[in-house]
């Protein structure tokens, strides 16, 4: 019924958002390798990223996530809340 | 081929109706392990007869579903529940087994949203939050998705 259903949110001919990321040169990395900084919210998680550490902006800092199986295909952004839920601050001086 | 649907051929069993201005005794057709009165119409045609359509009132098969149904075993649209073949009945039934519709239906969705909520998106958090999932305005009128996004949601 729809074939591209699953690629209705982007053209098809622009293909997925790939992003050229720096990663490690010797896979799997060896450990105490520092996550790899990025602010690149919008770039597809590649099958190559699987299991690799990445610290993602969200805005503010830089927040960890490690990237797993399921997140093939969606973005980097997506496992990076950008919002803070609102708290009430009691204010002592009024 | 499902068995509780007990294959339909001499199963037009006869049921009391509630209805006083009907008459008396409604002959029922099993489809798919479900009893349809006989005069419900297989799928509507005009949104008048929106209650007695029979197919769509599946999970998961709607306006587009019936369609391709009738349109598959040539039944025409105002086909009403009683006027079908005993060939036809059974060829629909056949079908809608094999269908992921109903209870499998329910199931694969609300694994979807487990998922996204246990792999931490955003869109899982909206889920579990009950607030809108696809960017919407929160500052007014969110209603529905607090009356309706739950980790387990009502569908």
């Amino acid at each position: 019924m729809f074939p591209t259903r699953a690629l209705l949110g982007r053209s098809v001919w622009k293909g997925p958002n790939i992003v050229p990321i720096a990663l490690p040169r010797t896979l799997p990395p060896p450990p105490n390798t520092p996550p790899i900084r990025t602010t690149k919210r919008a770039a597809t998680i590649l099958p190559n990223f699987v299991g690799l550490r990445f610290a993602v902006h969200n805005g503010k800092t830089y927040v960890e996530i490690q990237v797993t199986e399921e997140m093939v295909g969606r973005k980097l952004g997506e496992y990076v809340a950008t919002r803070k839920r609102f708290t009430y601050k009691q204010s002592k001086n009024k | 081929m499902i068995s509780r649907g007990s294959s339909s051929n001499e199963q037009r069993t006869l049921v009391e109706s509630q209805d006083s201005s009907q008459p008396k005794y409604v002959k029922m057709v099993f489809i798919l392990g479900v009893n349809f009165p006989e005069r419900n119409l297989l799928k509507a045609s005009q949104p008048s007869y929106a209650r007695s359509k029979s197919l769509e009132t599946f999970f998961g098969i709607g306006n587009n579903g019936s369609s391709r149904l009738l349109s598959r075993f040539n039944i025409h649209p105002t086909c009403r529940v009683g006027e079908l073949a005993n060939k036809q009945v059974l060829d629909l039934t056949a079908v809608l087994s094999e269908m992921k519709i109903e209870n499998d239906l329910r199931r694969e969705v609300l694994n979807d949203i487990k998922r996204l909520k246990e792999t931490g998106t955003y869109r899982g958090r909206r889920h579990a939050l009950g607030l809108p999932v696809r960017g919407q305005r929160t500052r007014t009128q969110i209603k529905t998705p607090v009356r309706l996004n739950r980790m387990e949601r009502r569908l």
